[in-house]
């Protein structure tokens, strides 16, 4: 609970009076007042129509507190013993020292009764309040706690479920299962050659039939079930009372692109005032940070630097900006995403509307991306392509089949403390967010698909693209790593259903693409010269089912990925559908690379340069969207 | 000391997620999503009505007057060799004719131990065409409904299809010609539902189901090609921009491209020859080239083919002009003048022959006209406004098909029309009420059939027989023991045929070398064999005794086979 600050015009009233606020800007603050009950000063600096020091100012006269500067040296670390950090952050309260037999505590805003009970709870002295300006203050308690802070970030996920991180890539029983399985088709390779590989080859393609099924079933759902859960404008507007909302954006060498990321933020459809975005930036990224000191920044953003502790990658930082996340909910934007501004109000209203149905078990919305560079060049076509078939058909495929989502990494939208209590992203796995989505299923928590569309740049240089999708192969492999420690507890969590679906989406994603080029070479070589020995491979127990995949399942693919560039109306890139197997190709490529990282370094972020889209195309009509019914004409 | 608050516990997740969450309700329908999918009893009716003429009718054409088709046993035995030759493969099904009419039979083939007449009278292959007569009356009576026809009218114009005496007879007898034009119908259906509503997903189903006819006969091929110019001028109509008409020629396309893609590719694969069933000395050129007919000027072509479709269907060319008439008073003839020609995509492939030289003159290649007729009839139905004019307009056409139904009866039993195929042989012998059993062609079957038993009967030694399953089909598919031949479809046939006693064979089995029997493989590589042995082989006997049947010689292989 909130207090309200006293006398409310006279605040406004008083910074009119020592002209730190000009009249118009009053009354428009006051106007807005009514519709959004955002505190007033909070109102003021978020519009950047008062300057925070003297709006505190004005509030330490008038609630009769001393208006304080502390350096970091000035605390004393000991009062902090025993006090829960991250709370702290997100209520602004840092205790300063014992001095004359009470703790002296500094807050933004001490008359909050919750911060009261977060000190209380602290010392049994009496406490001395003294105020700061919310920036001043945070500042510091980064200064002085940041590293602990980070510390904290790179565990989240193992103080949740120590199984449930990937810091460690296999269990022990894990890595002896593997050893033995590969020393057992090592024997059979060399003991029985033939039979060993045409079991071999048995298996894949059983493997193969269950798993284009099951992506078939998917699909064929998820065109049935509509692209995303449509929110009216009607909705919107009876929103009502607006919770803060966090905004991380994970940066990294993004100086190019951090200008058009701020002008998408100041677009976002929501109260300034309600706007908690959290630019994070690393330790060593002096370009960027340089970049975001030469701008002027919009008082709704921070800057926030990751310290340097643990591995460096987007979870972490994104750890690191939850824990100080003042939000009710969070949403992650990457540097070159541009949302439709509507988006959070939109998720909210989604999050709202299954409340007020009595399902509380809501985890995550999750945005649609599409990309507004896809008419670039081939790479950036393809990379379209199957972005529509994956947002368009395959995820609200599995929304609607209610089995595990594996997320998108950018504009998925969570309830602040539920994200908190289920451990965040694991800062050690390179696909946080299919892991999340996965690990939010087993907790048994939905995802569900929001009629939003943020726009991404589509990887338009191959080098580039590799490094992104390995990324993403390796990350896969490594979540169902993660989540097959325990199958039989899997199995439980998730029933027959949702066990095959991570069998599939995660490790069969990944094989799968491994494997093609294999079973392609194959084909090539059977093609060529139909040598006996590639004949034998295949008894017609595989033979005739292999067939089948790979003429009817082969086919299948790439025809729905041609319905999909028919059906949202970008009809350019029909043509390039017929060409989308190079793209399969090249995927597997990737797969092969991500492979050899696998064993070398599986936590190492791989980083995707951005901008390198070129010129901007007419907004609206040059874009390509994942939702339904924007045809290109 | 704390560093981070231990996070609250989440709600207890329930133990099965699945229980608890009901399942989430399909946000948005699909627009066909709120159609009722329930049967519908018309059409129930019209189906099992017309299943069970043709089923009545296939049973008394196999069991009373003991009549199986030449080509009808041909696709069931390709189905048959699939299953039980010797070497038991897929491939086996053939790839000179198309293969779907034949796979479709193989669940039914599979079931000979039970029903050994589903085999030895292709009865398999009856059940499969009823079923596909009586789906093409299911069709005629949607493409009516469609039209906006009540069903005063409708019944008797479905009556009109499934008692017309052409399609009950082929849809009793296992060949290939209902399952074209069932897919015709079919095909037709979709196209006419998106001129009239442009849906993409009405472009995939005809997609694919043209594909499905491209499998079923090679005519289709050319429907296939004559479709994209119906598509091509309805998008002009439409004024669509280009991109947008590509990418749905694409959506329509590329399973078309794909069926045919994979049957060049597998006579490529199998017979190293991408274009063999076409210039296969089994192909249809082949075969018409033996027996057909000389090269004609277009102007004689078009004589014959009319020759042919007048006779058989009189109303085609009425109801065809009908179509396009409407057409120019709705300002579509382009589109009504592409439709036409797409739904008469066989009868042009039979003129071009008819030009070309090899066009055999058999009364079934000309059948298309009849499915052409309903189609035309119900686009230009279609486009008449006036339900009252509609209904006069319907029934001019009832009386012109209705009109076509004897003519068509009297064409088949016409000898110069109805004689060079089964027809006339047929309607002879069911109006005399006594089995086609004689030696004309429709009978030629019922003689060779027992042949297999005879063959077992005199290889004691019970050595392989080689013999090319191209004419002699029936004598395995009949015999008591199948693997007991190697056939055409076998992999190591080829090798065998050239060195027999390498590879176990103890018998040639050779039709004489006249008409097609020239075609035949030992024929082909020993070309003395039939009269001599070639010397490396001594006669064991002579077979087959009818008139029109083929006579065979079984031959033993005594000595190395010449280089």
């Amino acid at each position: 609970m909130t207090v309200a600050t006293p006398s409310r015009g006279l605040l406004g009233e008083r910074l009119v009076a020592h002209g730190a606020l000009s009249r118009r800007h009053l009354r428009s603050a006051l106007a807005r007042q009514r519709s959004d009950p955002a505190r007033l000063g909070e109102l003021l600096v978020a519009e950047g129509w008062a300057e925070e020091d003297e709006v505190w100012s004005e509030l330490a006269a008038s609630w009769d507190l001393p208006l304080v500067r502390v350096e970091p040296g000035d605390v004393d670390p000991d009062c902090c013993r025993g006090l829960a950090l991250d709370q702290a952050v997100a209520l602004e309260v840092l205790p300063l020292r014992r001095y004359q037999g009470a703790l002296w505590v500094a807050a933004s805003d001490p008359r909050q009764a919750r911060v009261r009970a977060l000190v209380s709870r602290l010392s049994r002295d009496p406490v001395r309040w003294v105020t700061m300006p919310p920036s001043r203050l945070r500042r510091l308690q980064l200064q002085l706690w940041g590293r602990e802070l980070a510390g904290a970030a790179c565990h989240l996920t193992e103080a949740y479920d120590r199984g449930a991180s990937a810091a460690r890539l296999l269990s022990r029983w894990q890595l002896a299962l593997g050893l033995a399985l590969a020393a057992g088709l090592t024997w059979g390779l060399v003991r029985w050659t033939a039979l060993t590989l045409t079991v071999a080859m048995g298996v894949v393609t059983l493997a193969y039939a269950v798993a284009a099924l099951f992506r078939t079933r998917v699909v064929v759902r998820g065109a049935r079930a509509g692209a995303g859960e449509p929110v009216a404008a009607e909705e919107l507007e009876g929103l009502g009372k607006l919770p803060t909302y966090t905004v991380l954006c994970p940066l990294y060498h993004e100086a190019a692109i951090v200008p058009q990321l701020l002008q998408q933020l100041a677009q976002l459809d929501y109260p300034k005032a309600k706007l908690d975005v959290k630019l994070l930036l690393e330790a060593d990224d002096t370009e960027t940070r340089n970049c975001l000191g030469a701008l002027s920044l919009p008082r709704f953003c921070e800057v926030v630097t990751v310290p340097d502790v643990g591995p460096r990658t987007k979870p972490k930082a994104c750890n690191y900006g939850l824990l100080l996340a003042r939000g009710q909910y969070v949403v992650i934007f990457d540097a070159e995403d541009r949302p439709e501004p509507d988006q959070l109000k939109k998720a909210l209203a989604v999050f709202h509307r299954h409340l007020r149905r009595g399902d509380d078990r809501l985890g995550c919305v999750q945005a649609q991306l599409g990309f507004h560079n896809w008419a670039q060049n081939w790479l950036t076509g393809w990379f379209a392509l199957e972005y529509l078939s994956f947002f368009r058909y395959f995820l609200p495929g599995l929304v609607s089949l209610g089995l595990p989502v594996p997320l998108g990494g950018t504009s998925n939208h969570f309830p602040t403390a539920l994200l908190r209590a289920l451990g965040a992203w694991d800062a050690f796995n390179v696909t946080e967010d299919a892991d999340l989505g996965v690990r939010l299923h087993r907790a048994g928590f939905r995802t569900v698909i929001v009629d939003s569309v943020t726009w991404e740049e589509a990887n338009s240089e191959f080098v580039n693209w590799t490094k992104q999708r390995s990324r993403w192969g390796k990350g896969y492999f490594v979540t169902w790593l993660v989540n097959m420690r325990h199958p039989w507890r899997l199995w439980r969590e998730l029933g027959t259903r949702g066990w095959v679906s991570i069998q599939v989406t995660l490790l069969g994603t990944y094989l799968s693409a491994l494997l093609n080029l294999l079973l392609w070479g194959l084909i090539v070589v059977w093609l060529v010269g139909q040598p006996p020995a590639v004949g034998a491979l295949f008894p017609p127990e595989t033979y005739y089912l292999a067939m089948l995949e790979l003429l009817l399942g082969n086919f299948f693919f790439l025809y729905v990925t041609l319905w999909c560039a028919v059906q949202s109306g970008s009809y350019r890139l029909a043509r390039l559908a017929l060409v989308y197997p190079v793209y399969w190709v090249m995927i597997s490529l990737a797969m092969t690379k991500a492979l050899v990282q696998l064993a070398t370094d599986h936590v190492y972020w791989e980083k995707t340069t951005h901008g390198l889209a070129q010129a901007e195309a007419p907004r609206g009509a040059a874009r390509l969207t994942a939702s339904p019914g924007r045809p290109e004409a | 000391m704390t560093q981070v608050a231990p996070p609250p516990t989440p709600a207890p997740a329930p133990s099965r997620p699945r229980e608890a969450r009901p399942e989430p309700r399909a946000l948005t329908s699909s627009p066909g999503e709120g159609r009722a999918r329930r049967l519908d009893p018309e059409l129930l009716l019209v189906f099992v009505v017309a299943l069970g003429c043709d089923l009545a009718l296939a049973w008394y054409l196999a069991f009373h007057l003991h009549f199986i088709s030449v080509d009808g046993l041909a696709a069931t035995s390709n189905a048959f060799f699939v299953l039980f030759s010797r070497d038991p493969h897929l491939a086996a099904i053939g790839l000179v004719l198309n293969p779907l009419t034949s796979f479709l039979e193989l669940p039914l083939v599979a079931l000979r131990g039970l029903a050994p007449w589903l085999v030895s009278r292709a009865f398999a292959g009856s059940i499969e065409t009823s079923c596909f007569g009586a789906g093409g009356a299911v069709l005629c009576d949607l493409l009516l409904r469609d039209a906006g026809l009540g069903r005063r009218l409708r019944l008797p114009l479905v009556g009109a299809w499934v008692l017309n005496p052409m399609v009950a007879f082929y849809s009793a007898n296992g060949m290939s010609d209902i399952p074209l034009m069932f897919f015709l119908l079919l095909c037709s259906l979709i196209l006419l539902r998106w001129l009239r509503s442009p849906r993409d997903s009405l472009l995939v189903a005809l997609g694919v189901a043209v594909a499905l006819a491209t499998l079923v006969r090679y005519e289709a091929w050319a429907f296939a090609a004559l479709v994209p110019p119906v598509l091509l001028v309805a998008e002009r109509r439409r004024q669509q921009p280009w991109r947008r008409t590509e990418a749905r020629l694409l959506l329509y396309g590329l399973p078309v491209a794909l069926a045919v893609l994979f049957w060049i590719g597998a006579n490529a694969l199998v017979m190293h020859n991408p274009l063999d069933f076409l210039t296969s000395v089994y192909g249809n050129l082949s075969q018409t080239h033996a027996i057909g007919s000389r090269p004609e000027g277009w102007t004689a072509a078009v004589r014959t083919v009319a020759g042919e479709v007048l006779p058989l269907y009189p109303a085609y060319l009425p109801i065809a002009a009908l179509a396009l008439l409407m057409g120019l008073r709705r300002r579509q003839f382009w589109l009504a003048a592409a439709l036409t020609l797409s739904t008469a995509a066989a009868l042009l492939v039979m003129l071009y022959l008819a030009h070309r030289g090899g066009l055999d003159l058999l009364l079934r290649y000309f059948m298309t006209a009849i499915p052409s007729s309903f189609v035309l009839a119900a686009y230009a139905l279609g486009l008449v406004r006036s339900p009252r004019r509609r209904a006069a307009l319907g029934a001019l056409v009832l009386g012109a098909l209705a009109a076509s139904t004897p003519a068509s009866l009297a064409a088949m039993s016409n000898p110069i029309l109805g004689g060079p195929g089964m027809e006339h042989a047929v309607v002879r012998a069911a109006l005399a009420d006594r089995p086609v059993t004689d030696g004309s062609y429709a009978g030629r079957i019922h003689q060779e059939l027992g042949l297999g038993r005879e063959v077992e009967r005199l290889d004691r030694s019970h050595r392989l027989v080689l013999v090319d399953s191209f004419l002699g089909f029936p004598i395995v598919v009949d015999s008591p023991d199948p693997k007991l031949f190697v056939i055409t479809s076998d992999e190591d046939f080829e090798a065998a045929l050239n060195d027999p006693q390498a590879y176990g064979v103890g018998y040639f089995l050779v039709p004489m070398p006249s008409g097609e029997g020239r075609l035949d493989a030992v024929n082909r590589r020993y070309p003395g064999f039939w009269r001599s042995g070639d010397g490396f082989a001594r006669r064991v006997a002579q077979l087959g005794r009818g008139a029109a049947s083929y006579r065979w010689r079984l031959y033993r292989i005594v000595g190395p086979a010449p280089l």
